[in-house]
């Protein structure tokens, strides 16, 4: 009997310029490991850029024919992705249009009912729930069994599945890297070592959705160095891990595993750290292993904004951590978030004065999202915080931050960062 | 936020207001390993960070004779921004504008009595404001066309003889490609159609995504536009 045609699962993401999507990398690495897809299922990806047209992404995927079409959600690119999901579906309705991310996951329900063409939304981390579902889908069965997941059931009514468990051992997740569904680019490769965040910040998902933490193991987080940094062309790449120095003895690990890269010229990018934890220890392994900039806060320097989104500050620390940074030449990005709950404006510019104090080498401001899951979201209400339901949920007014002010102060800001950013650096060449 | 350390090039030569502050000074210019010296000092009495940072100003120093070599003496002595206080017209200019970025000089601040040109005829005695707009269009061409991180600020003094002209002038400065406008309000009538003439110019440059700041008497800008108010006027021009 001839086997029947496998089922043509179309993963797309649209990233931001000079990006691959590690999201999908996973889930396809996952989905192509499991022997009951095996010959049942065959997979293409398609790692689009967010600016562009919606109808040609849809094109792209159209030409593609899929059964089923698993696209990846996040705030900044959900607008264009609900619109290809609109065309795809309108000009091939029998393709399944699942949506997955942390802009949907946390209101599966409210996606479902907002966007009458996707079928199905995949809540939390999506490896294994994404898996089942090929696997309902192959097997003819119904999907809204399927743990995880939030779907159309009979008669169109949206149901949701109960939650499913985080993947204990992240190890038994196949890397993207080391099985060939992704090549490292270079400048646009990024790895992760763990998930969970040990801090709780108010306006983020991280330490929220995904709790406590959950490392790969030294082993695998090696070879995916060694997979990465010794790719073709590769100069530099980074790490997605919500704090890089998180112990002493994990930054010791992966100094010893990145030395020997960085001694080659490798160099890491914008890594993310809490910078209150960096002396000059720490600073002289972030060198070695090839750190060439970091990302760090404060986001904010007024106290009752700290305290509504749970973050602590201590000037002198993150003054210090600077300081030790910039003795190994590494640059510091320092970004600030404007329409944090409590902050009237004067703390925000407070907050840029200090930073540009320590002439960190990059300032970054930004609006306040106020993203699903997030304990922001949660307490919208209670804390006053008015937002746009739109993704990307900017918001709009706080009770100390009225319409107009917030936008005066992003243009004040970028003014203030314009004349931050036009300078000679060092050997510049001129 | 940033501090800049005034290095005077030079007197006079800059077209303001006649009705207001009668015709410009002859132009003089100081000797070059004056001003070098100048800016060696400063340097190393420097504590500012970030910087330091310094400001040509005075006469137009795009005038001064040597300015490529106050630039790179300033670039020698280890200055991060070097700011020049310009009319503009000169940005227009064989190669000025590219000239300069390649130099060293990151900001412009660029003075403007008005944009229209009739207006600027009338009130300055030439088409100085058209010319400063032509300027600011040249240097920031050469910025993208040279990937250049650069800081375009237009310095604009109100009078009972511009402020009618305010917002406009605003918009025909966002749309050369400032990045900010400082309006120093000097004689103005102190009536409610000055407030609105001044909240009008400061949303002009909202819409532009462009900076609008106010000093002098801010108790002229309705309270609604407050964060345009600046009070101390830190890095007022000579
Ligand atoms: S903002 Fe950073 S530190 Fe805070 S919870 Fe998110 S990932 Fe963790």
């Amino acid at each position: 009997m001839p086997s029947p045609e496998p089922t043509r699962v179309v993963l797309c993401a649209l990233n931001s310029p000079g990006y691959q999507s590690l999201a999908l990398g996973y889930l396809r690495a996952y989905a192509q490991a499991d022997s009951r897809l095996a010959g049942r299922v065959a997979f293409q990806t398609l790692d689009l850029t967010v600016d562009l047209d919606p109808w040609w992404v849809a094109y792209r995927v159209l030409e593609l024919e899929p059964d089923v079409l698993g696209l990846s959600v996040v705030c900044w690119n959900a607008r264009a992705v609900f619109e290809v999901a609109r065309i795809v579906k309108a000009a091939r309705p029998q393709t399944t249009i699942v949506l997955g991310g942390p802009e949907v996951g946390p209101v599966a329900e409210k996606v479902l009912a907002a966007q009458p063409a996707a079928d199905v939304v995949v809540r939390g981390e999506g490896e294994a729930t994404f898996t089942e579902l090929l696997y309902a889908t192959t097997r003819g069965r119904d999907v809204t069994r399927v743990e995880g997941v939030t779907a159309r059931g009979r008669g169109g009514t949206v149901v949701s599945a109960p939650d499913r468990a985080l993947i204990a051992d992240l190890d038994s997740i196949p890397s993207p890297y080391l099985t060939g569904v992704m090549t490292p680019t270079d400048n646009g490769a990024y790895i992760e070592t763990y998930r969970g965040c040990p801090h709780r910040c108010g306006y983020c998902f991280e330490g929220k959705g995904y709790g406590r933490i959950r490392s790969f193991s030294e082993g695998r987080i090696a070879a995916e160095i060694d997979a990465v940094a010794q790719a073709p062309g590769m100069t530099a790449f980074s790490f997605i891990d919500p704090v890089f120095n998180l112990t002493g003895e994990r930054l010791q690990m992966l100094a010893r595993l990145l030395a020997p890269h960085a001694a080659r010229g490798i160099r890491l990018h914008t890594v993310e750290v809490d910078i209150e934890r960096i002396d000059d220890a720490a600073a002289a392994l972030l060198a070695r292993a090839g750190v060439a900039s970091v990302e760090t806060g404060p986001q904010s320097v007024g106290e009752a904004a700290l305290a509504e989104c749970r973050r602590g500050f201590d000037a002198e620390r993150f003054r210090a951590g600077v300081a030790a940074l910039k003795r190994r030449g590494i640059i510091v990005e320092c970004d600030l978030i404007v329409g944090l709950p409590g902050d009237a404006v004067r703390d925000f510019f407070d907050g840029l004065a200090f930073v540009m104090s320590l002439d960190p080498g990059i300032v970054q401001t930004s609006t306040l999202h106020v993203l699903p899951g997030t304990d922001l979201y949660d307490r919208a209400d209670e804390l006053g915080l008015v937002f746009d339901p739109e993704p990307p949920h900017e918001i709009i007014s706080t009770p100390t931050i009225g319409y107009a002010d917030l936008r005066r102060a992003e243009v004040r800001a970028t003014w203030l960062q314009k004349r931050y950013r036009a300078r000679l650096s060092p050997g510049e060449e001129r | 936020m940033l501090e800049f350390n005034p290095i005077i090039v030079g007197g006079g030569g800059r077209s303001r207001c006649r009705a207001c502050h009668g015709s410009a000074e002859p132009v003089t210019y100081r000797a070059p390993g004056d001003i070098a010296t100048r800016i060696a000092e400063v340097v190393s009495a420097s504590t500012a960070v970030p910087g330091p940072n310094i400001l040509l100003t005075g006469a137009d120093p795009f005038g001064h004779p040597e300015l490529p070599a106050l630039v790179e003496a300033a670039v020698s002595a280890g200055v991060e921004r070097i700011a020049i206080d310009t009319d503009g017209a000169a940005l227009r200019a064989g190669d000025n504008a590219a000239g300069s970025l390649h130099a060293g000089v990151r900001h412009y601040i660029v003075r403007v009595t008005a944009a229209d040109e009739a207006l600027s005829v009338r009130v300055t005695g030439g088409p100085s404001g058209p010319a400063a707009l032509a300027g600011i269009a040249a240097v920031r061409a050469a910025a993208q066309r040279l990937q250049t991180p650069i800081a375009i600020e237009a310095r604009v003094e109100a009078c009972r003889h511009t402020i009618a002209a305010l917002p406009s002038t605003v918009a025909a400065l966002a749309e050369a490609g400032a990045d900010a406008v400082r309006i120093t309000v000097g004689d103005v009538p102190r009536s409610a159609e000055t407030s609105a003439l001044l909240a009008a110019a400061c949303d002009t440059g909202m819409v532009n995504a462009v900076w609008v700041d106010v000093v002098g008497d801010t108790a002229l800008l309705p309270a609604t536009h407050a964060l345009h108010m600046t009070e101390e006027d830190a890095d007022a021009l000579p």
